[in-house]
């Protein structure tokens, strides 16, 4: 029962979205257009209607004149409303700004511009504006919308991986008669990897409530998801030597990493705390490395999305000590280098590293 | 940029503010049906909203206080409720629930049904107060709950610019509210509603001579007649109200055996026969007494829609179904030739015979002597009138009390006082003489507003006799014989030729001056109007309206009318909003650019799409021959200069140079 409710969501949810797609094609730019924009009564709005005829009624039933024309009067500016609310609404246009990668759970400011259609035109659109997310999941077994949840951060430690998107405070409001009218909308993503960003939702209820006008725009953006940095060992190659599975040379200064004890290692490297507590023999590594350039690779001993977070961390580190570093993936090896090119393009290979299949 | 929530912020919140300010006065404008307690309670709400805004407080009192006092009103409520009746309770918790929450404002839901419940009671308001001077106030009163919700909703533009938006909302709305209001049909009441229990005014339901006159001093409107021809010559002007038929002695008032007759016939559906003389239409805009009486020209009979809200009775007197709490108009027909034949002879006789033996002996005594000398009723009536105007009667307001035997000492010993005293020695005499007799009231006269309306005031109540002689009640009125002009002029010119005054008041001489009467009377003309035309709005006028603007109405051109109501409204909604959706022209270089690039479109056969104008540029200039190739080229920068740098110099050349490079490319790529 419950499987075939989901597969039916997950059906309707996938029309719908085709259906956007059609109705609203993805731009870096949108101007609202009647072929854009969705109106409705607020309940508020239907309660207002049930208000004017709850007052015809009883003008009706008094026979009292005065009470009629207050509720003709009640509903006539109902439907004004709805074209003051329209035609607020499409002076609309909105602009999204430089999409800048991140990490997985980190939160994105997703910046937009709103500008008035007509820069000159008298009446410069009014109002709340409030933005959120149309997230569906990718994933099959989860096809909600969480952006009605309170608190999002509880949720993502419950809901597992499953959740690929999240957003952080679910509605996000903009003043336009206040606010500078460059905002951001935070977004947060939970897996690396590769996205389009979702659509935003935007809704106004100007100028009285009753109305809510609203719309979904593809801004048509990619952005990349980098794994979470994780403080943690990862593995190291020198560069040239593919088959030395060994740290040429680590300095004293910083601590970096704890890697499973080798045979000639120095002593004095050693991490005698942790041979006292349970035997095992490990030695520390630092990180004020000169000479031959290593390249960083995947602890084959551990998860893959828990190495590739510990690679993240380095990675930004060694980017931050300005230490030149390399990075050797499956096929790829990016070779040693320390500018931000370089950090951006070794981060991109995590971020599109095929995910662990078992 | 901030977090949006449900919650309100509490202090210094605007809109929270004004919404209390308009819902105290609207809790004081009901104040005559609102109990002390909850007028007190409102103004406590608003004590509370105005300490937040000012912050002499910190937040908004705890929801367990809150229910306790909900408790504890609904047991006053309740308690005072069996007294008050249903409508004036149902107000009274209204206005306590809305009181209550303004204590609780906390979150935007709280606010909309605060809201909603003030809209509401704003309608409320106008069974109550149906002035113009209640309609504009009200008015100002929906602006500013309006002004509420569009501050809640545009929290940060100025008080003055909402203002603006809604007044122009308002006034946007008017017409199409008009438009409605003259199309949609009037329908009768749905369902029976409870109506107020207030102090009922305007005539009283029995009358004692002996006591001192009270309501000839008042100025107060009572009702307003309009007629469709020209009204009647004031002496024949007798606007019944009731017929008093028992008679204690002192008292006249409406027999209990005519109500319980008034039932019977009326189950039975008996008919009085006025339907088939002719008449004279005319509608009567009654102010609210909060009684069931009508006032209609003697005879009249209730025409058009009117027939579903009153009736003729079988004494002619006129009833609403239900009381008249607000001021009401009533269609009439006036039969000037109609008899008021006795529907029940003996009945009516039986019933106007009756007097209490020795409770006026020498009038008894007196009439009995009347009776033997004369034959016919006529003569004994015409001798009774003679005796008035031949033995030195006074017309005066201000009798002397008569508290026994009241009619004896009016006869024989005081010889002064109203209408009342003449028509109740009359009708007692005639009793006695054995003629059927009663006393009616209702008004005499009236003042001429227009050529066509009248208003009667309080001060115009009459009461005269009607005796049943020969089967058909004719009317008597005792006091023409001592006050002529009270008939033919009216009460107050009466009293100025008697050199007595109608009242006191201090401000009688300030009245006397021509400006005071120039603007009573602007009132007078502007109150009449709105009575008539928008009170008064029934049915039956607005049929007529739209017969007159339409021709005659079939049920094919009702349908019409409603598909070209919606027509028009349409029309002006596209009078408001076409200009504004109308896109502003483009300026001339995008226009120049936009040909150039579909010309060059046509030939590469490579669509623009989104492509921005040099990218565009970039992507078909291999495709394009020389000539045509440099003249997109100089549209192309020419345009995106004057687009994105709108300062630039020389723009007027520019463009000109622009049109000139597009006939170049239209030549080279032809």
């Amino acid at each position: 029962m419950n499987w075939a409710k989901r597969a039916f969501t997950q059906a309707i949810a996938k029309r719908w979205l085709t259906w956007l797609d059609k109705r609203i094609p993805a731009n870096a730019t949108h101007q609202l257009t009647m072929q854009s924009i969705f109106v409705l009564p607020t309940v508020f709005g239907w309660g207002f209607l049930i208000t004017a005829i709850g007052l015809f009624l009883l003008g009706t039933n008094y026979q009292n004149n005065l009470m009629l024309l207050l509720s003709y009067t009640l509903m006539s500016l109902q439907l004004l409303a709805l074209f003051h609310s329209y035609l607020n609404f499409a002076r609309l246009t909105f602009k999204v700004g430089k999409i800048s990668h991140i990490c997985a759970n980190e939160i994105l400011m997703v910046p937009f511009s709103v500008v008035s259609r007509d820069r000159h035109a008298k009446a410069k659109p009014a109002g709340l504006l409030q933005f959120s997310w149309l997230i569906y999941q990718q994933s099959p077994q989860q096809m909600t919308v969480p952006t009605t949840t309170t608190n999002p951060r509880v949720q993502n430690n419950t809901s597992g991986s499953n959740q690929e998107i999240n957003t952080c405070p679910s509605v996000t409001t903009l003043d336009l008669d206040k606010d500078p009218h460059e905002f951001g909308v935070p977004l947060r993503f939970i897996q690396r990897g590769r996205y389009a960003l979702p659509r935003l939702t935007c809704e106004s209820v100007y100028p009285l409530g009753l109305f809510r006008c609203w719309t979904h725009l593809d801004f048509a953006q990619h952005l990349l998801v980098y794994p979470a940095p994780l403080k943690g060992c990862v593995d190291t190659v020198a560069f040239g030597n593919e088959y030395s599975r060994h740290i040429a040379t680590t300095g004293s200064e910083d601590f970096f990493a704890l890697n499973a004890y080798k045979e000639g290692d120095p002593l004095n490297r050693v991490s005698w705390k942790h041979v006292a507590k349970n035997g095992q023999w490990v030695s520390k590594e630092f990180s004020n490395q000169q000479g031959i350039a290593q390249l960083l690779t995947l602890d084959p001993t551990l998860k893959l999305e828990k190495a590739l977070s510990h690679l993240s961390y380095h990675i930004y580190s060694l980017h931050q000590q300005q230490q030149s570093y390399g990075l050797k993936l499956a096929n790829t090896t990016i070779a040693p280098g320390n500018s931000s090119e370089h950090k951006k393009q070794c981060l991109k290979a995590l971020a599109l590293y095929p995910k662990d299949s078992s | 940029m901030h977090r949006s929530g449900q919650q309100l912020s509490v202090n210094r919140h605007r809109a929270s503010l004004l919404l209390a300010l308009c819902f105290t006065t609207l809790s004081v404008s009901l104040h005559s049906v609102l109990m002390v307690w909850v007028i007190i309670l409102t103004l406590c709400a608003l004590g509370a909203q105005l300490g937040l805004y000012f912050s002499y407080q910190q937040h908004a009192i705890a929801t367990r206080q809150i229910n306790l006092l909900a408790i504890l009103a609904l047991l006053a409520l309740a308690w005072f409720g069996m007294s008050n009746g249903l409508l004036n309770s149902m107000i009274n918790l209204l206005v306590t629930a809305c009181a209550l929450k303004l204590l609780q404002l906390n979150t935007k839901r709280d606010f909309l049904q605060l809201f909603s419940a003030c809209l509401f009671l704003l309608g409320c308001g106008f069974i109550f107060n149906l002035t113009v001077s209640a309609w504009l106030g009200y008015m100002v009163l929906c602006i500013g709950l309006l002004l509420c919700l569009r501050m809640l909703f545009v929290p940060s533009q100025s008080l003055f610019s909402g203002f603006r938006h809604i007044s122009v909302l308002l006034l946007q709305s008017a017409p199409i509210a008009l438009l409605l209001f003259m199309v949609i049909p009037q329908f009768p009441p749905l369902w029976q509603m409870p109506s107020s229990k207030t102090q009922q005014t305007g005539l009283a339901e029995s009358v004692t001579p002996g006591d001192i006159a009270s309501l000839a001093q008042s100025s107060a409107l009572a009702f307003t007649a309009t007629f469709e021809d020209s009204p009647p010559p004031r002496a024949t002007r007798y606007w019944r109200a009731m017929t008093m038929e028992a008679f204690d002695g002192k008292t006249w008032s409406i027999s209990e055996k005519r109500r319980q007759a008034e039932k019977q016939l009326h189950g039975l559906g008996k008919k009085l026969p006025l339907e088939r003389t002719e008449s004279n239409a005319y509608q009567v805009i009654i102010e609210p007494t909060h009684q069931r009486y009508i006032y209609g020209l003697d005879l009249s009979s209730i025409a058009g829609t009117s027939r579903r809200s009153a009736r003729v009775q079988f004494d002619y007197a006129l009833r609403s179904f239900t009381p008249i709490a607000s001021k009401r108009a009533i269609l009439l027909n006036y039969h000037p030739n109609a008899a008021p034949i006795s529907p029940l002879e003996g009945f009516d006789s039986q019933l106007n015979l009756l007097y209490p033996e020795n409770s006026n002996p020498k009038t008894e005594a007196w009439a009995a002597d009347v009776a033997k000398k004369y034959q016919t009723p006529r003569d004994v009536a015409a001798h009774i009138m003679g005796y008035f105007a031949t033995q030195r009667f006074v017309y005066t307001l201000t009798p002397s009390a008569m508290p026994t035997t009241p009619v004896d000492i009016f006869l024989f010993e005081k010889k002064a006082g109203f209408c009342a005293h003449y028509a109740s020695a009359m009708a007692f005499s005639l009793r006695v003489a054995g003629i059927p007799a009663r006393l009616v009231t209702g008004y005499q006269g009236g003042e001429v507003l227009t050529g066509r309306a009248l208003q009667l005031r309080q001060y115009d109540a009459h009461a005269w006799v009607e005796a049943l002689i020969d089967g058909t009640w004719v009317r008597y009125d005792p006091t023409s014989m001592v006050a002529p002009s009270r008939i033919s002029q009216g009460l107050t010119d009466t009293l100025n030729t008697l050199g007595q005054n109608r009242n006191s008041n201090m401000f009688d001489a300030m009245q006397k001056t021509l400006f005071f009467s120039a603007i009573q009377s602007m009132f007078r003309q502007l109150d009449y109007q709105w009575s008539r035309w928008v009170l008064g709005f029934d049915n039956q006028r607005q049929k007529n309206l739209l017969t007159t603007l339409l021709g005659e109405l079939s049920s094919g051109k009702m349908s019409l009318i409603f598909i070209g109501m919606l027509l028009v409204i349409a029309l002006v909604l596209a009078i408001y909003f076409l200009p504004l959706t109308l896109k502003a022209p483009e300026p001339k270089e995008t226009v120049i650019f936009k040909r150039a690039a579909k010309l060059v479109e046509r030939h590469t056969r490579i669509a623009r799409n989104t492509l921005p104008a040099n990218a565009y540029y970039e992507l078909v200039k291999d495709e394009l021959p020389t000539t045509a190739r440099d003249s997109f080229q100089h549209i192309t920068s020419n345009f995106q200069l004057l687009r994105y740098t709108p300062q630039a110099s020389s723009r007027n050349q520019r463009l000109d140079k622009m049109a000139a490079q597009l006939k170049l490319l239209k030549k080279a790529l032809h």
